[in-house]
């Protein structure tokens, strides 16, 4: 065995998880390299004295109990009411019985740890002979059966079955020793539930994806398998279970259900659908709302009819701190009877689902409703909103109600009804014009004055984004504004770089599983691994070469495009090795427009410093920086360089090292982070001021020409930006910004991807409308965006 | 933190025929939640500060795993209650880092020997301090830090793929990067440890 496919295998020595005979083989390799020794048993030390450091960690008890402020508000809350169906008792006690049971499960499991305050052995209500021991244990039963008029989720899947929603899928797997057998899946507009038969309690052991014909895929919630009964963890009695997955769009025909099971081979099981019944029903409306008395304003309103389940999405943001009334205990909110209610005219309407998530200000929430007719009112009462902590108050309950009021033959046009207390002043609606509506970000509408600038999307916009699991995934976005952006590559592990390859319709990545880079070709979505080991491999501008930077990150190579897909071993040249004995690394390449000259960034114990090479050697470094550099690009002609510090922006001459300060005036000596750098193809330089050092802070664009001169903010308040770039068409400013996460704010439905087709304060036409912003990529692509590229075709 | 679907089957109003389930007493609730509190609050409290290395933060962090857990619990149906629970906290934690995150054109920047004093340690010797497992661990990033806190925490590598979302290969393939590169900074000034890949 080779030094590198044993290294490959230590770990795996080390926990144990090497079976035979490869483990002879790496032992006996061990014995007699002291190399490969001497890394084992730096492996085997290093994880002891990560053990050493957590036992050793200090920690603090928790002070706040938020957990206590919910069982004591929520007085109608089904917290644990599935413990209690149906008032039984008994089934309380056999669940909770289920739930401390895993408690000593779990601390079994836990290896490695020393005793301390609070761990393994401190609780002793364990066995099921406990009964008496304690109030909490009713005797021994089996499980319960539910209350007739229970109904979700059985009822809804009957009644989808009904509409001939229901799709057999009856294939039995066995996974992680439990036969499984899939039995249907069945489809609503805003909802789809895979019903599953398993002995014993839940949940799968196993990840489901929803795949449809894109290649989109939804992951089925790890752990949350929703059951109709409590269940009685000892019985082998096969039960019914459903797994959750939004809703499928009606033109579906084909889905595959991915089950990822460990180390074996996924399973995939395609399931032909047939949505036509959902096709009748109206497209999702998007509804807009205001409110004048409570600080709070609702927007972001979705209303999705399905045939049997109406889902509304909803969004509360904090608009007047000073008009929340904030209190305390929400079990004594003044005037208020419930969290949420529902009322529909002269129909009867549940609510079977709920939920909310609180950020930092604002709540997203969701509820789903059965029983909701066509025609008539329905109305949502939201009595109070969890908004966190707020201010000096300890409380965080902030007391409405809040009444939104939808007439269900017309929800666009919506309108308020005059009651006492206070509501959300109006409810009007953007119709949709296409099958997905794209609302627009501004808040004003958009202007129907004649546009001078084109707001059309150049073609070949790529970025990376979540996928639905949250794996950062390859996306590209059409050239139609309002069509969802296509998942071109839905990666194992986070996408964390990439290259599209000029002239071509392939793009090299590197995922940050295994640092390898790979070929992806857009259009088939087939990948292969490049034939080079690199940890970076970048084109030059015009496609005929590539950089590579190699695996340990201290050599830089070039090799002609041919390289990429080599038999044997391809030819590259080395043109910069770091000086080893400084541990530095290099990355972060980039090429100058001539492809004569390469910049990377070099990093050493010391901090960072940005090197200019040439193309090929023997000019060898043209240009070092001194210090740290936050963000560089070349000038147009390759013979500048501008780069910002974080602080200021400078521009090098490389033919001489001559540096100049360009930073403006206006973000001189202040706390902004100065980043993004870039320099047009009409010699301006731009850069975008973040407010603060993290990635949230609200961003405004600078632009100046590139002797510094006529700088000024040419588009301020652009949220929190992580990426940005210059439209490609010549003559354009438009610009796309991908945005991060903003504290607090969940990866919800908003989107991260915005394009601006022009600098919105114009500076020469400052009396003619602009076109506004439009997001892309609403409801299919999250937050954080990140590495936009433009790449023609 | 993830939408998740709750099941809130609240009251409705006006409603006919459909009947909302009654009350476990809160007494038995409590009693139940707060026996995982006190038995998870350490070793999660710990295992935070191995992801911040600061132990407020770490205590807030737990809070807020408990909080998730909380809400999670009545719908969710465990039966690796350890493991699912430091996954609750692993989000948390990554979450908190995605929150916290510099912008930097480098995604790892080297601290100036922090934590490393090689004046002290005699050739040959190798003094554990936590300063410099802390400095080590601090230029790893998040995911490969969790990884390497969970797999000293005793779990698995499958259990570790669930923790943080990913495909039993990719977590492999991460554990062992991560592994490898923790190895090359805190071992970096070792007069005696110079194994390379070749």
């Amino acid at each position: 065995m080779e030094c590198r496919e044993v290294r490959r295998l230590l770990p795996a020595l080390l926990d144990g998880e090497l079976p035979q005979p490869a483990r002879d083989e790496v032992e006996a390799h061990l014995a007699h390299c002291r190399d490969c020794r001497r890394v084992y048993d730096d492996y085997r030390r290093d994880q002891q004295v990560l053990s050493y450091h957590l036992r050793t960690a200090p920690w603090l008890p928790v002070t706040k109990r938020p957990w206590e402020q919910e069982r004591a508000g929520r007085a109608q809350s089904s917290r644990w009411s599935w413990l209690a169906s149906g008032g039984n008792k008994v089934a309380a006690g056999v669940a909770l019985l289920a739930l401390l049971a895993l408690i000593t499960g779990g601390a079994l499991a836990l290896r490695g740890m020393s005793n301390g305050p609070g761990e393994p052995g401190t609780v002793a209500l364990m066995t099921s002979t406990a009964a008496g021991a304690s109030t909490m244990l009713g005797p021994e039963t089996t499980s319960a059966t539910l209350p007739a008029n229970a109904s979700y989720p059985a009822q809804i899947i009957a009644e989808l079955s009904a509409h001939g929603l229901a799709f057999k899928i009856n294939k039995q797997a066995t996974i992680d020793g439990k036969k499984v057998t899939f039995d249907r899946l069945i489809v609503d507009r805003s909802v789809t539930y895979l019903e599953y038969t398993m002995p014993g309690a839940g949940p799968l052991p196993a990840a489901v994806n929803l795949v449809d014909a894109s290649g989109a895929s939804e992951l089925g919630r790890y752990g949350s398998t929703l059951t109709a009964k409590p269940v009685d963890p000892t019985s082998p009695t096969p039960i019914e279970h459903w797994m959750v997955f939004p809703g499928l769009d009606p033109s579906t025909k084909q889905v595959t259900l991915s089950i990822d099971r460990g180390p074996l081979v996924p399973l995939d099981i395609p399931v032909t659908v047939n949505l036509a019944p959902l096709r009748d029903m109206p497209e999702p409306v998007q509804l807009r709302a205001e409110d004048s008395s409570k600080g709070i304003d609702l927007t972001g309103l979705t209303l999705t009819r399905g045939l049997v389940v109406t889902r509304l999405d909803w969004k509360a943001t904090i608009s007047d701190q000073n008009r929340l009334q904030l209190v305390d205990q929400p079990v004594h909110v003044p005037n208020v009877e419930e969290e949420m209610s529902v009322h529909a005219s002269g129909a009867s309407v549940s609510m079977v689902n709920s939920g909310e998530t609180t950020g930092a200000s604002d709540v997203e929430g969701m509820a789903e409703f059965i029983g909701v007719p066509a025609k008539g009112t329905l109305t949502l009462t939201i009595g109070w909103l969890d908004v966190g902590q707020r201010g000096g108050a300890s409380g965080h309950i902030a007391v409405g109600p809040w009444t939104l009021t939808i007439d269900l033959s017309n929800p666009g046009n919506a309108q308020p009804q005059p009651t006492a207390t206070p509501r959300i002043a109006e409810v009007t609606s953007t119709p949709a014009a296409t099958p997905v509506s794209t609302p627009t970000v501004a808040a004003t509408p958009t202007a129907t004055a004649p546009v001078t600038v084109s707001s059309a999307l150049p073609a070949g916009l790529y970025f990376v984004a979540p996928a639905k699991d949250g794996v950062q995934s390859f996306w590209e976005q059409p050239q139609d504004k309002s069509s969802a952006p296509k998942l071109i590559l839905h990666p194992d592990a986070d996408i964390d770089a990439y290259w599209p390859v000029p002239g071509s319709n392939r793009v090299i990545f590197r995922q940050s599983g295994d640092g390898q880079v790979y070929l992806l070709n857009v259009d088939s979505h087939q990948t292969q691994r490049v034939a080079v080991d690199a940890a970076e491999a970048v084109p030059s501008p015009d496609g005929s070469q590539i950089a590579y930077i190699s695996p340990n990150q201290q050599t830089l190579s070039i090799g002609s495009a041919d390289t990429l897909t080599a038999n044997g071993t391809p030819q590259i040249s080395s043109i910069y090795v770091v000086d080893n004995s400084q541990s530095e690394t290099i990355h972060g390449l980039h090429w100058s427009p001539s492809g004569k000259q390469l910049m990377f960034q070099l990093s050493q114990i010391a901090g960072n410093t940005v090197e200019v090479v040439t193309n090929p050697e023997p000019n060898g470094v043209v240009w070092q920086s001194k210090g740290d550099v936050m963000s560089a690009a070349f000038s147009p002609d390759g013979t500048q360089l501008v780069y910002s510090t974080g602080s200021a922006i400078v521009k090098v001459n490389l033919a001489d090292g001559k540096e100049t300060d360009l930073t403006p005036d206006g973000v001189k000596g202040g706390q902004q982070a100065l980043l993004n750098v870039t320099w047009r193809p009409d010699d301006r330089i731009g850069f975008i001021a973040h407010q603060d050092q993290t990635v949230y802070s609200p961003a405004d664009l600078w632009l100046m020409k590139s002797d510094g001169s006529q700088a000024w903010k040419a588009h301020p308040g652009l949220g929190a930006v992580l990426d940005f770039r210059w439209s490609p068409r010549p003559g354009s400013d438009g610009f796309v910004v991908g945005l991060s996460q903003a504290p607090g704010e969940s990866t919800s439905q908003a989107s991260g991807l915005i394009w601006y087709p022009a600098l919105h304060s114009g500076e020469k036409n400052q009396q003619q409308p602009q076109p506004d912003p439009v997001t892309l990529g609403q409801g299919a692509v999250g937050q954080p965006v990140d590495k936009l590229e433009w790449a023609g075709k | 933190m993830d939408r998740g679907l709750v099941d809130g089957k609240r009251q409705s109003g006006g409603v006919e025929g459909w009947r909302g389930p009654k009350q476990v007493p809160a007494a038995d609730a409590a009693t139940a939640f707060e026996s995982i509190v006190t038995t998870y609050e350490a070793p999660i409290s710990r295992y935070l500060y191995g992801m911040t290395g600061d132990a407020e933060l770490a205590r807030d962090l737990t809070q807020e795993t408990f909080l998730s857990a909380y809400r999670a619990l009545p719908t969710t149906e465990i039966t690796n209650l350890a493991g699912w629970l430091y996954r609750i906290a692993t989000n948390h934690a990554l979450s908190h880092f995605r929150r916290k995150r510099l912008i930097s054109w480098v995604p790892l920047s080297r601290l100036t020997d922090a934590g490393h004093d090689p004046s002290v340690a005699g050739h040959g010797e190798w003094v554990v301090t936590s300063a410099a497992i802390e400095a080590a661990l601090t230029q790893l990033d998040p995911k490969d830090r969790a990884c390497l806190l969970l797999k000293a925490s005793g779990f698995s590598s499958d259990e570790i793929a669930e923790q943080l979302g990913c495909s039993p290969g990719a977590a492999r393939t991460r554990l062992f990067r991560a592994r490898e590169a923790f190895r090359q900074i805190y071992h970096r000034d070792d007069p005696d440890d110079e194994a390379e890949v070749r």
